[in-house]
């Protein structure tokens, strides 16, 4: 299982890193939202993996062992949310460039001088 | 310690130079006969310029002589902040006896009284030095010459304002960083933690992240079906977290899912539906090499995580949420109580984002496709914009849904829930209603008031930290306890109350706040840029 993990991290991690160095916006903010599906991921997985017992005290799993680590969940749980603003902001910066530079080059030019 | 002497040698000779120039303001102020080479002589300030002079002097002379009577205090309590521990022996006072302090003292002034006396000579050799050596004209080619020209050859060979180079720098960097530490650690890949068997419906759910990721990539350039794919991804995501024992995190990944993709799919209406190809065909190869040592270096490095035993803190917070945090559900205690410093300034980058938004949509004209757009394969758009089932079935669910997202609120802080969940169940549920009746239905029954809803969750989350305060506490520390209401009791049973919910609740209205913000003012782009389209949805509703 620890090895599915692993190759579900490596292959975010990797399209993620090639959309990111796309040369328009769109993909750029796919790329991150994969980066950060890879860091949170990763993030929890600091916490190793659990199977069947979430953190809650008095449950009906709590009673048979060792419950999954709450600090990771909860530090990854803030992640999520904060990289939903993050990525709302970067996909309306990359609006705002459409709107003012007239094409959406992460670099605000078109490759080969054409201003589309 | 072979240069302990440096340091305070040089504050002795510092002293000499102070004493040195405090005696020639003085002398010459006060007792050097009358002032020559000015333009104006001056004359006595009034009395009340004074005074603020003198409450200074005043002050000086209070701290400097009764040092522990004045500013002790206050110091301990920074300096105690600072070391967060006991403060070590100290004594402030003026005299200390006879110790190395004050023989340095007694050299400065010493030195400062001679330099000061012997000052004529210095003069002289100054008016015979000057023009030949110049501090400041040594600085300033210092400057130019050394540091500003090098900065500027740095950063024309790294800065070319091309985000590409940039990134692609950024990440060359990272991966030489990160594989060197891979390959020079001695230890081996793998650890000795024992490894879970793998089920069936793991390998499929593992096998189509894969493949959803993997075509997502291959497909970037068909922006839509790529859009659709990551959402593919996202869902895959949140059942992992079902899986490994993390429900509050599968329910915040599935609906930030869902407003994920409302705002892509929102944005790609404005942006070109496809991406030209690139021309560099070497730039494509050099990605894909990047990427492919990326990805390869962060499974090994999860893999190596995750097979080495775990040496954990969460036995503490497993044993102290009940006791110390008044709830069962341990992922929440941590947010709203243990962690609660945390997740206001997480809240706080939260509204700050919406509130950048929505600067940056204001005045925003985009031109968007028009009616006549057609894609690539010459559909039509759908001449009915709000299908009439959809819009009804979206109005009665708006009550459910609200009804489930107070449940989750309130349920949070002993079971899977709590207020981020719950403002992003909210917020989809009201941005249903935009999506199937439309922007200016919608927006004509629902004030939006999103920036007080923003403010008034932050203004909460604070007053409930600073209520601490008035107990004597630290900021933020929670209180709980069992309530029974007089009348009602008899109904609804003990209940029980934690200052934590009302932090949970302040949470929950930055969130549902900043979601709408985001996402209402993105359509309200689309109806400036478009009143046409609005006032057909306005006529049909």
């Amino acid at each position: 299982m620890e090895a599915l993990i692993a190759l579900a991290i490596g292959v975010l991690t990797g399209c993620g890193v090639y959309l990111v160095l796309r040369a328009h916006t769109f993909p750029v903010v796919l790329g991150l939202t994969l980066l950060s599906y890879a860091v949170n991921l990763f993030l929890f997985a600091t916490g190793r993996l659990v199977i069947g017992q979430p953190p809650v005290i008095g449950s009906a799993a709590a009673a048979l062992g060792q419950l999954a680590d709450p600090l990771p969940q909860a530090l990854v749980l803030t992640a999520i949310v904060i990289g939903f603003a993050m990525t709302a902001f970067v996909i309306m910066l990359s609006l705002r460039a459409r709107a003012e530079l007239g094409n959406d080059h992460v670099d605000g030019r078109q490759e080969g001088g054409t201003q589309s | 310690m072979r240069f302990g002497w440096l340091l305070p040698v040089a504050v002795t000779v510092a002293g000499v130079f102070a004493v040195a120039y405090s005696l020639r303001f003085i002398h010459d102020v006060f007792f050097n006969g009358e002032p020559i080479d000015l333009p104006r002589t001056p004359h006595e300030p009034p009395r009340w310029m004074k005074v603020p002079v003198e409450i200074l002097v005043v002050l000086c002379l209070l701290v400097g002589i009764f040092p522990a009577q004045t500013v002790e205090p206050l110091l301990a309590v920074a300096a105690t902040a600072v070391l967060q521990g006991p403060l070590p022996e100290h004594d402030l006072a003026l005299w200390h006896g006879v110790s190395p302090a004050l023989w340095m003292s007694v050299i400065a002034l010493a030195g400062g009284v001679l330099l000061y006396l012997g000052r004529r000579p210095l003069y002289a050799l100054h008016d015979r030095l000057e023009g030949r050596l110049d501090a400041r004209a040594i600085f300033e080619r210092v400057l130019e010459n050394g540091v500003l020209r090098w900065a500027r050859r740095f950063t024309a060979a790294f800065d070319t304002g091309s985000l590409q180079r940039q990134a692609a720098l950024f990440i060359v960097s990272a991966l030489v960083l990160g594989g060197s530490g891979l390959l020079l650690a001695p230890a081996p890949l793998t650890g000795t933690r024992p490894l879970l068997p793998v089920d069936g419906v793991s390998l499929m759910a593992a096998l189509a992240l894969v493949f959803a990721t993997l075509a997502a990539t291959a497909l970037h350039r068909q922006r839509l079906t790529a859009l659709i794919l990551i959402g593919a991804v996202g869902l895959v995501v949140a059942l992992v977290f079902v899986k490994f024992s993390a429900p509050d995190l599968a329910l915040t990944q599935l609906s930030v899912e869902v407003v994920t993709i409302v705002l892509l799919l929102l944005a790609l209406y404005f942006l070109p539906q496809t991406t030209p190809a690139e021309t560099s065909e070497s730039r494509r190869w050099r990605d894909g090499a990047m990427a492919l040592v990326a990805g390869s270096g962060a499974a090994a490095l999860a893999w190596a995580v995750l097979t080495r035993p775990v040496d954990s803190i969460a036995a503490w917070f497993l044993a102290n949420s009940v006791t110390g945090g008044g709830g069962r559900n341990v992922v929440n205690v941590i947010l709203v109580d243990f962690r609660g410093f945390d997740t206001f300034g997480e809240i706080t980058v939260l509204a700050i984002a919406a509130l950048g938004i929505f600067a940056l949509l204001e005045h925003l004209h985009l031109p968007g496709p028009t009616r006549d757009f057609h894609d690539p394969l010459r559909r039509a758009w759908d001449a009915d914009l709000h299908p009439v089932i959809m819009a009804t079935f979206a109005r009665l669910l708006l009550p459910l849904a609200l009804l489930v997202s107070a449940f989750i609120l309130l349920r949070g802080h002993n079971l899977p829930g709590g207020g981020f969940i719950a403002g992003l169940i909210t917020a989809i549920a009201l941005i249903m209603q935009y999506l199937a009746n439309g922007v200016a239905w919608t927006h004509a029954r629902l004030p939006a008031q999103t920036h007080p809803l923003i403010a008034g969750g932050l203004l909460l989350a604070l007053l409930t930290g600073a209520a601490s305060w008035f107990f004597g506490r630290p900021f933020l520390t929670s209180a709980f306890g069992h309530v029974n209401l007089p009348w009602i009791g008899q109904w609804i049973g003990e209940f029980e109350l934690a200052s934590a919910m009302a932090f949970d609740l302040g949470v929950y209205c930055v969130v549902v706040g900043a979601t709408l913000l985001i996402l209402i003012n993105l359509g309200l782009a689309h109806h400036a840029s478009h009143p046409g389209d609005a006032a057909a949805t306005e006529v049909k509703v």
